[in-house]
């Protein structure tokens, strides 16, 4: 009875516990992937604070600009609504780099302090929301790995583990900016 | 004047101007060079005769008395006397030549490369800062250095010097007998510059010699520790191992094109400096055996061939500085 309980009690706790290890691996890369997204989040809302400064600096010199100052507000407001997508998150990137650069014929401009500390605060915002979204796609591609690989694959789909997308550039943000004046 | 312009060849042309600038400090070390050579011509005749005397003397004393001990001791004297009219001949000529040598005209040379950067040849970076950058795993029990470069090179305040940190390990033998030996824990290049971006945490790049011994295998084990950052190059991961203490940071620091540049470094300094980042400064780790920053005593002074060589190994110092391009300010760290 004894060499019988041995027989099945050992290969059965062994197979739990590596159940339990695998299990408790894809939570891990699960969180990780939750938590590298909520990083980026944390850097849209900073680019998304830094915007109405910008949007006032360049109003004072450069008044005309109007539509496309009205644009770059509207694709603020568009961005900070709860569930926004990630168009509308690139459409107010495009916007502020538009603005940006439309900014650098007004020597006055060029010449502000305010304007130039803005300038490499978005920059700095930018490369921030870059190594986010890297981050991120990194530790969705360890989670994709751990659900479709064997046999950590047979435990992600007894638990339910769904894929999770990554995060690719769009389109429209691979080719240049056109800027016109 | 931006640091790319200082790189240029012209620098290194325009020393030929130097002995017609500063004649009189040319001939001052050519003729200090030249009393060290013949005091030492006169060392060696002294030591010649003196050697010669001994040794007839010990063979005499053998012959007669037909037992090596009193030639031995008779030896032992000789030496003695030689090496102390050596130094009473010679004293500290030779290292007040280099000295001088060093402190004169490499600072001047260091001048009319980078005018912000100062030459200390005596002084070098300290064990404490060393053990800061964390990338140095082991107890240092001898530690020393030379030739400290400090200041602005572009926007960039920076600093580096030669330094050698040694470990002492005692092994004792099967019969009891300890034996000391020193192992080199760190010797070659310490530079330390202000990075141009704003961050806290620490990032630590390594070879990556698990992975490039065993691959796969390799990249699973170093896995384990946690704090291993993937990246995106494969060329670059082959190469390198990163750690860090914040993932999203490790990142915003190594962007795609500070990995390209890293890469173009190896390809510039062999596959084993280290650099880590840590609280706003990066510092970089070249390990090398020969000694730079050196004058060689069998060369004229006027010779430029010596400043040229100061100049080349200056200059190559100082590119990391431009191909890790440190000093395009386009963040908030101005």
């Amino acid at each position: 009875m004894r060499e019988l309980l041995l027989v099945i009690g050992v290969p059965t706790l062994l197979l739990l516990l590596v159940v339990a290890i695998m299990y408790n691996t894809l939570i891990n890369r699960r969180n990780q992937v939750r938590y590298a997204f909520s990083c980026i989040d944390v850097q849209l809302k900073k680019r998304f604070d830094l915007v109405p400064n910008l949007v006032e600096t360049v109003k004072g010199y450069a008044a005309h600009e109007r539509e496309l100052l009205t644009s770059v507000t509207q694709a603020r407001e568009a961005a900070g609504r709860p569930g926004a997508s990630w168009t509308q998150e690139e459409m107010l990137q495009q916007q502020v780099q538009l603005l940006i650069a439309r900014a650098e014929a007004y020597p006055e401009l060029r010449a502000n302090e305010q304007f130039l500390l803005l300038q490499r605060q978005l920059t700095e915002c930018e490369e921030q929301i870059a190594a986010a979204r890297r981050a991120y796609n990194a530790s969705v591609m360890d989670y994709q790995n751990a659900i479709g690989m064997f046999p950590s694959s047979i435990i992600a789909s007894m638990f339910r583990f769904t894929a999770m997308p990554s995060f690719e550039a769009a389109v429209a943000e691979r080719a240049n900016v056109n800027v016109q004046f | 004047m931006s640091s790319s312009d200082q790189n240029t060849p012209d620098t290194l042309r325009d020393l030929a101007n130097l002995p017609a600038e500063m004649a009189p400090l040319f001939q001052s070390l050519e003729a200090m060079r030249q009393e060290y050579l013949r005091k030492k011509n006169k060392a060696n005749l002294i030591s010649l005769i003196v050697g010669l005397f001994g040794l007839f003397a010990a063979l005499a004393l053998f012959a007669s008395q037909g037992h090596p001990a009193p030639g031995i001791i008779g030896g032992v004297v000789v030496l003695v006397i030689i090496i102390i009219s050596r130094y009473l001949i010679l004293g500290n000529l030779l290292s007040h030549y280099r000295s001088e040598f060093k402190s004169q005209l490499f600072t001047q040379v260091t001048r009319r490369i980078a005018p912000e950067i100062e030459y200390q040849p005596e002084i070098y970076r300290s064990e404490e800062d060393l053990q800061n950058t964390g990338l140095i795993n082991s107890r240092i029990d001898r530690y020393s250095g030379q030739d400290y470069f400090s200041g602005k090179y572009g926007s960039t305040q920076m600093g580096f010097s030669e330094v050698h940190a040694e470990r002492r390990e005692t092994t004792r033998d099967s019969k009891g007998n300890t034996r000391t030996r020193w192992v080199t824990v760190f010797r070659g290049i310490f530079l330390s510059a202000d990075f141009h971006k704003h961050f806290q945490g620490q990032v630590i790049i390594e070879p990556d010699v698990a992975e490039a011994t065993f691959g796969w295998l390799g990249r699973k084990l170093q896995g384990l520790s946690g704090d291993l950052v993937r990246l995106e190059s494969p060329e670059f991961e082959t190469a390198f191992k990163v750690r860090a203490n914040d993932q999203v940071e490790a990142r915003y620091l190594l962007t795609p094109t500070m990995q390209e540049r890293l890469l173009e470094m190896r390809n510039t300094w062999g596959k084993n400096f280290m650099i880590s980042l840590n609280a706003g400064w990066i510092h970089v780790l070249i390990p090398k055996t020969d000694d730079w920053f050196e004058c060689n005593i069998d060369v004229a002074a006027t010779d430029l061939s010596q400043l040229q060589t100061f100049a080349s190994e200056l200059l190559r110092v100082l590119a990391i500085i431009d191909t890790l391009d440190l000093n395009t300010r386009l963040w908030t760290k101005t």
